[in-house]
């Protein structure tokens, strides 16, 4: 490992990735709980999320409001929550990054969870809840999340159900953030403009003396093999359909994921490697000219999205005006039909790494990205996933892609949610 | 931390080329990553739509890369997707933007199709009816969709369906369905050209090169002289306008609050940006934030923001609230806008925000588009290559007064537009 990258863990159990590049004055700070919807228990859906907007836009050290210690240094932060975690950062002119570090180190230490507070923030939760909700598509993958996975957590949405929401107590959350906000099941990240070694002395300094906590406790959940098609259908206001279709697919780690990535690219388009999405178009891919260019369907889109646990597979689109989901379905079908019965050719091969190699270049224009990826890529497998992931993509072969097709597309593995528009 | 002066965009770093035909180019080389990014605009936008062809120019715009004299579309999009590069072209309501984003050593390809699709598009028939159908559908989406009910509403309140800024950019179904080919192709004849073009390279190439390079795409082009009409005058409110658009089935209201705001060019638009900083932006969203979202718990999200822009854009509010507490939200949004007029801003209170825009560039300057986007700005609205440079100085020479000025002058708290959409309540 070299001087400008290190990976150390604290005595305390806390994880720190650093990596130097100077190429921008700035640098950013991450955050990183193993603790996310994932973590949850019954009744208590949405604790995790609800924590991050505590500890995040209502955190306050010294008094003054965190996100204004940073913007007042011309810098932004925010905090997001997902099925497998719960990250805070900040990017901000390099030369201050120091504040971001207090801040975290403050964020560590504990939080009282004042009742009236949480109750003031349980109206802007709900609030985030119904903004969800009023996205059909949201609605839809909510409810086809829910069908896939019968055992498994993932079968939550992180924004956790409304009956929680308004019944959570301070409780619930001072309980959760005493469980998984110890040290020992943090990730520090920073990538940017400073001398790693300087850095980590004052990491040390800083989270060195921070107690570790017991173990939290280990999600044990396998979701069973899918022994069947399932189906569902979602209806309400609104005059445009949309299709959905999930299948299970492993977890990051497996050998079979980068086979998928390139099934993924094949059939949709690349993904992006910047932290908000938005790759490039995907019209070439075969899903499109199927759906798009037939005029069935305005846009197609597939997700994969590396997780601890075996996560699901979408493929989504949205109906064109005048036709009809169960076309959409059947041009979808054919398209699966079609990738697992006949190989991919090498040039399709090829496009798929060449995007991959570009969205991974555009991506480390950022730090920031770079940052959610380091970090993200420690809690669902190790940073050397991110590194090695252009060679390990370039050794897919056709025979992999298909054999994946094979394995993970079939009828019995699907979940397939249709959004019925009744009117007005 | 190495406290290293990176050097900020500026007249020596800056390669500027006007060329024969009209079009401004500007170079940045920018070695730290193998790849380039390239912005531009066309003088040619929604302002430039007849009053009944709504949507004519974003349906222009998203023909071109619908086949051209050498490619059609699948060839166009098999070429960018094998190099993993992206090429967009987008209509607004001024301008034309179009952009892409590619490894260096793609360069020659992707300028090739750059100039195929703005010089040559072709219109073919079946794209276009493509096109429309994938318009019609998201218009209809849009018809369903509180956030985008409430921002048409919102525009066409402010300025009225008589001037170009508040009639749709995408359209409306009726006029959309009604736009033949030939119409798009006139319009493209007669209004896409390189006069006025301003493009921005940036990225890992240098800058002869690059200029070399565009020039033997783009300096043949002709296209439409440059032909703009003045931006109509836009009324000023002289009371309180309200909309609400019923939505049913859903959870949430959105509303937008607002006024007519400065143009790009006005003199004290950087002190009604800081304004806006103060009141919607700054930190988890300013004192809206604090107030309708942080103390009251109004909503998830409550912001301003200032669109600017070569005519007077809206400087707005948006929140998104429960519908039964939109009166409640309203209420508090005016409560602050009335507070940003009436009492000067406290001197912390102002430094904070400085701070916050200036230290805020480098991070816009972090990505090689986002240094196009910012250098395409300078150019656009003449504020000179040294621009980024006095920045500072000219944020830092703001004073209380001149924020209470510019918000008394644009932020009547007694004549805002207001649009609703969601559920009706009660």
């Amino acid at each position: 490992m070299s001087d400008k990258f290190v990976k150390r863990q604290l005595d305390n159990g806390l994880s720190v990735l650093l990596k130097e590049t100077h190429h921008a004055p700035v640098a950013t700070f991450w955050a990183w709980y193993r603790a996310g919807s994932r973590n949850e228990w019954d009744g208590s859906t949405g604790v995790a999320h609800w924590i991050e907007h505590m500890l995040g836009m209502r955190f306050k050290l010294e008094g003054k409001p965190t996100s204004d210690l940073i913007a007042r240094l011309g810098g932004v932060s925010n905090a997001a929550t997902s099925f497998d975690y719960t990250s805070y950062f900040a990017t901000l002119p390099a030369d201050h990054i120091d504040i971001a570090l207090q801040i975290e180190s403050a964020r560590m230490q504990g939080y009282r969870f004042r009742s009236k507070l949480v109750d003031t923030e349980r109206t802007v939760i709900i609030s985030e809840r119904q903004w969800l909700e009023n996205e059909s598509q949201n609605l839809l993958f909510e409810a086809l999340q829910s069908v896939a996975f019968q055992v498994h957590p993932y079968r939550r949405d992180a924004i956790g159900y409304l009956c929680d929401l308004r019944a959570i107590t301070a409780d619930d959350l001072r309980h959760f953030h005493r469980t998984f906000y110890v040290p020992n099941n943090a990730l520090l990240v920073a990538v940017g403009d400073f001398q790693a070694k300087t850095l980590l002395g004052r990491i040390d300094e800083l989270f060195g003396s921070l107690k570790s906590g017991p173990e939290p406790p280990k999600i044990h959940a396998v979701e069973p093999p899918q022994r069947g098609e399932r189906r569902m259908t979602i209806e309400g206001k609104g005059a445009t359909a949309y299709v959905q279709l999930v299948v299970h697919v492993p977890e990051a780690r497996h050998p079979d994921f980068l086979a998928l990535v390139a099934l993924d690219s094949i059939l949709a388009g690349a993904g992006s490697f910047t932290m908000l999405g938005g790759g490039g178009s995907n019209a070439s891919s075969r899903l499109y000219r199927a759906l798009v260019d037939t005029e069935l369907a305005i846009d197609v889109s597939g997700s994969l999205i590396p997780a601890i646990d075996p996560f699901i597979y979408l493929l989504a689109s949205t109906v064109r005006a005048g036709h009809t989901p169960a076309e959409v379905e059947a041009a979808l079908d054919a398209e699966l039909t079609r990738i697992v019965n006949e190989p991919v050719n090498e040039e399709e091969l090829a496009k798929a790494l060449k995007q991959a190699k570009a969205q991974f270049v555009y991506g480390s224009e950022s730090v920031t990205n770079q940052g959610y990826w380091y970090g993200w890529s420690e809690i669902f497998a190790d940073y050397a996933w991110f590194e090695t992931y252009l060679d390990r993509l370039a050794a897919v072969t056709v025979d992999d892609v298909q054999r994946v097709a094979n394995a993970y597309l079939g009828r019995n593995n699907r979940t397939v949610g249709y959004y019925i528009p009744g009117g007005d | 931390m190495t406290n290293r002066m990176t050097s900020i965009p500026g007249p020596e770093s800056i390669i500027r080329q006007k060329f024969p035909n009209g079009m401004t180019v500007l170079v940045y080389e920018d070695f730290s990553s193998p790849s380039v990014s390239i912005f531009g605009q066309l003088r040619v936008g929604a302002i430039g739509n007849p009053s009944d062809k709504a949507g004519l120019a974003s349906f222009t715009a998203g023909c071109l890369m619908r086949g051209t004299s050498r490619r059609t579309f699948q060839q166009i999009y098999e070429e960018l997707e094998s190099i993993g590069a992206s090429v967009k072209v987008g209509s607004g309501r001024n301008t034309t933007g179009f952009g892409a984003k590619f490894l260096t050593e793609d360069l020659l390809c992707v300028l090739d199709i750059m100039a195929d699709v703005l010089q040559t598009p072709t219109f073919p028939v079946n794209e276009v009816e493509k096109e429309r159908g994938e318009i019609l559908t998201d218009l209809q989406e849009r018809s369903h969709d509180t956030e985008r009910m409430a921002a048409l509403t919102f525009h066409e309140l402010l300025y009225g369906l008589d001037h170009p800024y508040g009639r749709s950019v995408i359209g409306y179904p009726e006029a959309v369905k009604d736009i033949n080919r030939d119409e798009l192709e006139s319009f493209y004849r007669t209004r896409f050209g390189p006069q006025g073009m301003i493009v921005a390279i940036v990225g890992a190439l240098k800058a002869e090169d690059a200029l070399k390079a565009w020039e033997d795409a783009f300096g043949g082009w002709t296209g439409a002289k440059e032909d703009r009409a003045p931006l109509a005058l836009s009324p000023r409110l002289t009371e309180i306008s309200e909309a609400r658009v019923n939505i049913p089935d859903k959870t949430q209201a959105d509303l937008i609050l607002g006024f007519v705001g400065p143009s790009r060019q006005e003199p004290e638009y950087l002190d009604a940006v800081l304004c806006n900083t103060i009141l919607g932006v700054f930190g988890m969203m300013g004192r809206l934030g604090e107030v309708v979202r942080d103390k009251h718990g109004l909503a998830y999200y409550c912001y301003s923001h200032i669109e600017g822009g070569l005519g007077p854009g809206p400087w707005a509010v948006s929140a998104g609230v429960d519908p039964a507490n939109v009166e409640k939200a309203v209420k508090s949004i005016i409560g602050e806008i009335a507070c940003i007029c009436n009492k000067t801003v406290p001197p912390r209170e102002l430094n904070d925000s400085k701070a916050f825009i200036i230290g805020l560039l480098p991070l816009q300057l972090e990505t090689n588009s986002g240094i196009a986007r910012t250098i395409v700005s300078m150019e656009l609205y003449d504020l000179g290559l040294d621009y980024l440079q006095q920045y500072a100085d000219l944020i830092n020479d703001i004073t209380s007064k001149r924020i209470q000025a510019v918000a008394q002058k644009y932020l009547d708290p007694s004549t805002y537009a207001l649009a609703v959409a969601g559920p009706a309540t009660g």
